[in-house]
This record gives C-alpha cells, sequence and structure tokens, in this order.
C-alpha cells in the first residue's frame, strides 16, 4: 500500500512546476523579465532548500523547548540562525556606547521584515490563508459539468467516510465482484 | 615521477575532455601531465558520488538511480549541491561538429520569456492512493468481474490459436461451472453404490465414510442433494433406502469441509417429508425400522436448527409452521403425529409451551379414540409426548415447593385423562407437573 516510484515523482514533479512559476513571478516583480530556464531551475532549486532549512531549524528549536509543534517564536529563532534577521550590531566590551542601546537598534531585522510583510498590496494579503477562493479557483478550473476532476487527486484528497467503531476509525472500503444479498436470509 | 605517462587509465580521455572543459574555460595550454592527472582525479570523484548514490538507491528498493540520488550522495561526502537539477525534465544535449569525425555535446539552454514559462501547461495532477478489495473466488467459483483474469485470457495462451478456440467450447446450459472427469466419476461411483441391490454394506460404510470426511466435494452437493431427494421420492416405501439416505444427508451436514449453508433450503424437504411422511415403508418392514427414520429425520432436523436456526431467521418459523400442521390435522396417521411431535420437540421448549401444551387435551382425546393407531403407536406417541413435556423441566425456575391433591388435579384436568396417567407412571412426575403448572401461568 505505498505509493509506488512514479508516483511519488509525479506529485514532487506538480510541486516543482508551481514552484517555478511562483519564483518566475518573483524575478518578475523585481523587475527580471527574461532568463536562461536552467538559471529558473537552480533558483527553484534554491527556494526549496531555504525553505526547507528553515522548516528544519524552527522544528529542532521546538523540540528542544520539548514542543512537537511550530510556534511563531520558533521561526524567528530560527530565521535568526540561518541569518535572516540579523541584529544591526553586536556587543562589543570596547566600544562605550551607553545610550545608544535601546530595544529597537536591537530589533531593526527584524523590524524591518515587519515592514516588508505589511508592505504586502491588499489583494495579495486577500489570497494568503483564503480556502474559499481556492477552491472557487479549482472548481473554475475543472470546468464546468467536471467538477469532480480533481476529486480523489491528491489537490483534493478523498475523506473516505469514517466511522468510529471500538475507538478506532474505519474507512468504508468497496469489495467488488462479491455475492448479491443471499436469497436465503 | 616518470616525465611523461603514457596512458591515463581512465575513461576521461584528458586529451580531449579535459582540453574541451579547459578550453571553454579560457585556459588554453594545459600541459599532458596536468591533464592526464586531472582526468584521473576527476573519475575517482565521479566513481566515488556514484557509489554512495547507488547506496541510496539500494536502500530505496528501486533500480532507477535519480538525481534525488545523486544530491543525498553529496550530503553524505560534504560536498556543495549542485543546485537546479529538482526536476525530472529530461536535459537535452545538442550536437555540434568540430572538425571530420569530431563532435561537441553541449547543452541547450537558450533565454526564455517569462510570459512563456508561466502560461507553459502544467503536469498532470497525480491522482492520490487509495486501494480497493474484488472477490478473487467466492466458494470455488470466480466471479467474472473485470478485475479477475477472463477466461478467454487462460485459453488463448495454452492452445496458441485464439481463434479457433471458441467453437470447441461444450456448453452446458443448465449448469453455471462444469465438473471435472474425476468428479463425475466419483458422482457416479457413490450413486451406484448407494442405490445398487449387490453393494455390500462394507462398501455402503466406505462411501458413507468418503462423503462425511472428504475435502473436495463442493461442487457435488448440488447433485447429490437432487439424487438424495429423488430418491426419497421414488422409495417411499423402502425404509431401509430412507435410512440410508438420510445417513448420507447426515454425513453430508457433518463433513467439516464442505460449507452447507447456501443449501440448507434443499436438504430441509427431504428431512421433513420423512419426518411427517404419511406412510413411510410398506408391511414388509418392521415398525420399528419406520420409528427409527423417523427418529433419524427428527434429530437430523435438530443437529439442522440448531447450527443453522440463528443465521436463518426464517428456517425455524416455516419448519414450525410445517411441523404444527401435521400435528393439528388429526386425520393424518400415528406415525405423522410421532414425527410432528418430536420435530417440536427439537424446536425448543418455547414451542412445546405455546403451541403444544393448550392442545395437548383434546388432541391426545382425538388419538386415544381413533382406531388405526396400534398400541406399540399409542406407547411411542406417549413417549413423545413425555420427551416434549420433559423439556419444560426447568428445576431452577420452579416457584411451586410440594404438589397439592389440587394441584394434582388441575394438571389432570389441563392435559387430559390419557396424558396424565401417562404422566402419572413416568419416574420423574413430580416435576413435569411442576413444570406444565408453572408453563400455563403464562399465556
Amino acid at each position: 500500500m505505498q505509493a509506488n516510484f512514479s508516483e511519488v515523482q509525479m506529485s514532487s514533479d506538480l510541486f516543482y512546476s508551481f514552484l517555478r512559476i511562483a519564483t518566475a513571478q518573483a524575478l518578475r516583480a523585481a523587475g527580471i523579465d527574461r532568463c536562461a530556464p536552467s538559471v529558473l531551475d537552480t533558483l527553484t532549486d534554491l527556494t526549496i532548500r531555504y525553505m526547507d532549512l528553515l522548516s528544519v531549524k524552527a522544528s529542532s528549536i521546538a523540540a528542544v523547548c520539548g514542543r512537537g509543534e511550530i510556534e511563531i517564536g520558533d521561526l524567528r529563532m530560527a530565521m535568526e540562525e540561518i541569518g535572516m534577521l540579523r541584529p544591526r550590531r553586536i556587543l562589543d566590551e570596547t566600544v562605550d556606547d551607553g545610550e545608544h542601546w535601546g530595544i529597537d537598534v536591537e530589533d531593526e531585522g527584524l523590524q524591518r521584515f515587519f515592514e516588508w510583510c505589511r508592505s504586502i498590496p491588499k489583494e495579495m494579503q486577500a489570497v494568503i490563508g483564503d480556502e474559499a477562493l481556492i477552491d472557487g479557483l479549482m472548481k473554475k478550473q475543472a470546468g464546468v459539468g467536471q467538477e469532480d476532476r480533481f476529486k480523489g487527486t491528491i489537490l483534493d484528497p478523498v475523506d473516505p467516510s469514517e466511522q468510529e467503531t471500538n475507538g478506532y476509525m474505519t474507512a468504508k472500503i468497496k469489495i467488488e465482484g462479491g455475492p448479491g444479498p443471499s436469497a436465503l436470509s | 615521477m616518470s616525465s611523461s605517462i603514457k596512458y591515463s587509465y581512465t575513461l576521461w580521455s584528458p586529451s580531449d575532455t579535459v582540453k574541451d572543459v579547459a578550453e571553454s574555460l579560457g585556459i588554453a595550454n594545459l600541459s599532458e601531465e596536468v591533464s592526464k592527472s586531472l582526468a584521473m582525479d576527476v573519475e575517482y570523484r565521479i566513481n566515488e558520488v556514484l557509489e554512495q548514490a547507488t547506496k541510496f538507491m539500494k536502500h530505496s528498493k528501486r533500480t532507477v538511480l535519480t538525481s534525488q540520488d545523486i544530491n543525498y550522495a553529496f550530503r553524505v561526502l560534504n560536498v556543495e549541491p549542485l543546485y537546479g537539477y529538482e526536476s525530472n525534465r529530461p536535459v537535452k544535449f545538442r550536437e555540434a561538429i568540430l572538425g571530420p569525425g569530431q563532435t561537441l555535446y553541449y547543452i541547450d539552454d537558450e533565454e526564455v520569456d517569462f510570459e512563456k514559462i508561466i502560461n507553459m501547461p502544467l503536469p498532470k495532477v497525480p491522482r492520490e492512493v487509495s486501494f480497493t478489495a474484488h472477490w478473487l473466488a467466492i466458494e470455488g467459483v470466480q466471479p467474472a468481474i473485470p478485475q479477475n483474469p477472463q477466461p478467454s485470457d487462460g485459453r488463448s495462451s495454452t492452445t496458441g490459436q485464439p481463434g479457433v478456440s471458441s467453437t470447441e467450447i461444450e456448453v452446458k446450459p443448465l449448469v453455471k461451472h462444469a465438473l471435472s472427469k474425476e468428479l463425475q466419476l466419483y458422482f457416479d461411483r457413490v450413486v451406484s453404490a448407494l442405490t445398487e441391490e449387490s453393494s455390500t454394506s462394507a462398501m455402503k460404510n466406505a462411501v458413507l465414510n468418503s462423503l462425511g470426511n472428504d475435502p473436495g466435494l463442493h461442487q457435488l452437493i448440488p447433485y447429490l442433494i437432487q439424487f438424495v431427494a429423488e430418491r426419497i421420492r421414488l422409495n417411499l416405501k423402502n425404509a431401509s433406502m430412507l435410512y440410508l439416505m438420510l445417513q448420507v444427508l447426515h454425513k453430508l451436514l457433518t463433513n467439516k469441509t464442505i460449507f452447507i449453508e447456501p443449501y440448507i433450503h434443499s436438504i430441509m424437504p427431504p428431512i421433513l417429508t420423512l419426518l411427517v411422511g404419511k406412510r413411510l415403508g410398506n408391511s414388509q418392514s418392521s415398525v420399528e425400522d419406520h420409528y427409527n427414520v423417523r427418529d433419524f429425520a427428527g434429530s437430523l432436523l435438530n443437529q439442522v436448527c440448531t447450527n443453522y436456526g440463528d443465521t436463518y431467521h426464517a428456517l425455524k418459523p416455516r419448519v414450525t409452521r410445517t411441523l404444527l400442521k401435521a400435528f393439528m390435522d388429526s386425520t393424518k396417521s400415528a406415525g405423522t403425529q410421532y414425527g410432528a411431535l418430536s420435530g417440536l420437540t427439537a424446536m425448543g421448549p418455547e414451542i412445546i409451551r405455546v403451541l403444544v401444551l393448550g392442545n395437548l387435551r383434546d388432541w391426545a382425546a382425538v388419538i386415544g379414540s381413533t382406531s388405526t393407531v396400534t398400541e406399540e403407536d399409542k406407547r411411542r406417541l406417549g413417549n413423545a409426548v413425555l420427551d416434549a413435556l420433559r423439556l419444560l423441566v426447568d428445576p431452577e425456575f420452579s416457584t411451586i415447593e410440594e404438589l397439592s391433591t389440587e394441584d394434582i388435579t388441575k394438571f389432570s384436568e389441563f392435559v387430559g385423562l390419557e396424558v396424565a396417567k401417562l404422566v402419572d407412571d413416568a419416574p420423574d412426575k413430580e416435576n413435569i407437573i411442576k413444570a406444565v403448572l408453572e408453563g400455563q401461568k403464562f399465556p
């Protein structure tokens, strides 16, 4: 019952192409119009590895705190560890700068990050986390009369009707070709 | 160190490949020794990476080496990763002809507009992993659903001529599955051993033992049951034959390797016939034989009802209806009455209490006055009645402590004189009287 090798490849292909498009959009937003496809592949790969690194670091920090799930604080610490958020100044005993130490100075990297987050235009903000919007898009893509096109695929996994018996969830499995209802009973 | 190493023992040719790469990087003059050492080193590194990558491939139980394996190998060897090889799209190499016979292969890498990339069709959305189940064979028969191999698949591979085989099939219209030659032979032998005059009792016993213990008889069950039913129909006068047939049924029912449930409803008619049939056996067979048949049929009925009465809800009511009809009909012979009564006993104490108890007095009166009932019959019937009444006895449930004369009079009024006399002669009459009186309380 394991997904066979080609199935795993197919789903990772799909997600890779999604990310590739997103990378292309990001480059376009930065002002770059064309590039060699190998460059785009490389950048997509870099994005994948970066997100991977961030999530692995955040989950290891959460594990150190004894938690199984990542909280926002873990994510922030992970960002600092990989160098995304850097403090403005690092403590140096030889320099005596008493009056410049304040919370806002230390936090500058983080504050800049917040400003960037807030600067996302309103339309983009509406898309983030909006499940109804995504469902609507999927239906539109599936086309009229074929609303079930994405059902049963990885985008819309079928939730088998689950019944709880004896504390275990069991899914209904249809068995084909069996005998009909017994004529004897 | 030797001045000139003639051969480099590598697949990478130092003069061609290494030189081409050096030229593409802008290094025009690379000495022979350097390029040879470089080629050997490069080959060694590639071998190292491939070794680690094949280990990953083997542990993933695959035979295809993927770029992901190479990435893992890099991580293990502490080498900087190569970016850009995640996707599975094939890398296209282009040819460039430099001189006579010399071709250079390079990767085609033209600049593409982002619009084109974004509007490219996406790969197919793969289905989620799921599974279904299907019946491979039910009761030895393979259902013809699309998931099972079709019979034509096997035939064409064995004969080698797919077109010819369709005309060679003998169609048996009434039979869903064809019997093998061995099974047909076995069936004929069984039939002849059971029906022929010349077969000895040893042979009959052998046949019965085989029916009771052999596996693989499943496909013959409908034929056997049909044979038994027909024999019974034709031989109602022959008590020994009837007894033999009942033995066949008994063996079939006790054979642990046969799944007899679907055929229970076709077994019931012969058993019931032999239990409540009007006349079993002729004047030549003894009375005892005739009653033996009924007793055997009754015990078979008991066995079937205990084993299958719960799974088939219609079984017990139907049987009870048949038996009750036979019991209440006073024109039927004594044998019928006896069979019906012992059958009802097999149904359980509730049946006796609800159906039989109330009718006992009238029934006994009719039986007593009928002339065709012999003394032997009466004795047997009496025993049957006592057995039925004994079923009601439940020492834990009795509320009556001592029997008063009032109780005894009530009892004989209820069940009638004949039955009261019967009970009086029985050794456990007190228990029976108590049980009947209590049974009477609940309507």
